[in-house]
């Protein structure tokens, strides 16, 4: 009996001792069931590799939209959309590499020219969210998916433009924190990679967003 | 501005949910335009044989130009072919027999006084063609007023879509190197430019129109001796 005794007490003493070693815990205890949370976000992005050769200026056109649900209560799952808009105009030569058509044939353009990309990501998302004691949850997220991907080049008097389908993956890291109401700030850093598809090569870029969440998972 | 004008749109075979997608992506899509002068709308193009060596050139002639007046040459109307005889014709001339010459080539009279052949021969070519263009106003709604044969308000299309209709030429201008092809007894190009814009003042001056020529061979290295 004796033995008994001590082995709960430790058992009790060592569930303590790990209970407040946690940096997170998740206050109220288990959801009934999944908990939504969303957010509305102003995206900057920063242009990097094929994406920042053809637009170098950082794109402030740029909304998102997260939708989540909790299923555990450090973790969500759900859909992170948007539409990101990189633009330039800028005065250059094109030049093409010899050999093109017809074989032998070199050619160069120059002129003004408006390029830009319409980023449309539909992200399938995921999170892994825990809570501090302050209340606030640094987030780490990973997207999957796709992105559909308008590349346009407006030169001279005529344009041209290129509509495809890539499929996008986009880590995430971030923050949630609390403010009155049930709503919090969201910040995060994404960076996104729709890989090449549909004729349009391999593009990438930093995604600085900023906006509101609210809802009773957060 | 530059979407009045050609554009070309590929997109992809896709199950129906993407189509429907792609298509809304491609609907929605924001295409800013930095243009604010007619002259953005100026392009200069060059195309050559990059298997051709420009550095075995040496003499060159176009029509109608002669060492003591390269002004005087030819510039090919490609619409009717006739000639151009405007106050820019002489700048073309000029500013193409000025690059040349400063490229080591020399100029020398044509075929009709010259029984020695050049080495090249380039000729000059205009070209002009009109568009025309609308823009319409769809004017939306007023609240709640009443106008006869709209029906009663609340917000909507009240007026008839007035349009804006309105043309503007756009101005070519060609150039094209011509070697001789000894294997087929024929002349082949070996590079060419072309000037193409919006026949607007100011951007139709020979100032911009020289500006363009220079363009030409600036982007063009491989040639010269």
């Amino acid at each position: 009996m004796k033995t008994l005794r001590l082995t709960a007490l430790a058992a009790v003493l060592l569930a303590s001792a790990s209970a407040s070693a946690q940096t997170y815990y998740y206050g109220g205890g288990e959801p009934s069931g999944p908990q939504f949370y969303g957010s509305v976000t102003y995206q900057l992005g920063i242009p990097i590799g094929n994406t920042h050769s053809y637009v170098q200026d950082v794109a402030w056109r740029g909304i998102g939209v997260d939708l989540q649900w909790m299923v555990k209560p450090t973790l969500s799952v759900g859909l992170a959309l948007g539409w990101n808009v990189f633009y330039e105009n800028i005065t250059t030569t094109i030049n093409a590499v010899p050999g093109g058509v017809p074989a032998g044939t070199g050619i160069a353009i120059t002129g003004n020219q408006d390029r830009s990309f319409n980023f449309f990501p539909l992200l399938a998302d995921v999170r892994w969210l825990p809570k501090l004691k302050s209340g606030v949850r640094p987030f780490l997220g990973a997207g999957i998916g796709g992105y559909i991907t308008t590349q346009y080049l407006g030169i001279g008097l005529y344009s041209f433009s290129k509509t495809a389908f890539q499929f996008g993956l986009a880590p995430e890291l971030g923050v949630l924190i609390p403010v009155e109401g049930g709503a919090a700030i969201q910040i995060s850093a994404r960076y996104n990679m729709a890989f090449e598809g549909g004729g349009i090569p391999f593009q990438q870029w930093l995604g600085i967003n900023v906006g509101v969440a609210w809802g009773p998972g957060i | 501005m530059r979407q009045l004008h050609q554009r070309s749109r590929a997109g992809i075979s896709a199950p129906g949910l993407l189509i429907l997608g792609v298509g809304l992506a491609a609907t929605v899509a924001c295409y800013p335009s930095g243009v604010d002068s007619v002259t953005d709308y100026n392009t200069v193009t060059t195309a050559y044989d990059s298997t051709y060596d420009f550095k075995s050139l040496s003499t060159y002639s176009i029509p109608g130009a002669t060492p003591s007046n390269p002004s005087n040459c030819v510039i090919k109307d490609l619409g009717d072919g006739g000639t151009v005889n405007t106050t820019n014709a002489s700048t073309v001339c000029n500013t193409v027999v000025n690059q040349l010459n400063s490229l080591g080539y020399t100029l020398v009279p044509d075929g009709t006084t010259n029984p020695t052949a050049p080495s090249f021969v380039v000729t000059l070519g205009f070209l002009s063609q009109s568009y025309t263009a609308w823009v319409s106003y769809p004017w939306y709604g007023y609240w709640g007023g009443y106008y006869p044969g709209y029906g009663w308000g609340g917000w909507g299309v009240y007026y008839p879509y007035y349009s804006y209709v309105y043309s503007y030429d756009v101005g070519t201008i060609t150039g094209q190197m011509t070697v001789p092809d000894s294997s087929a007894s024929k002349m082949k190009g070996v590079w060419g430019f072309a000037l193409n814009g919006v026949e607007t003042p100011p951007n139709n001056t020979p100032t911009v129109i020289q500006a363009g020529i220079v363009q030409a061979f600036t982007q063009s290295p491989y040639l010269g001796k």
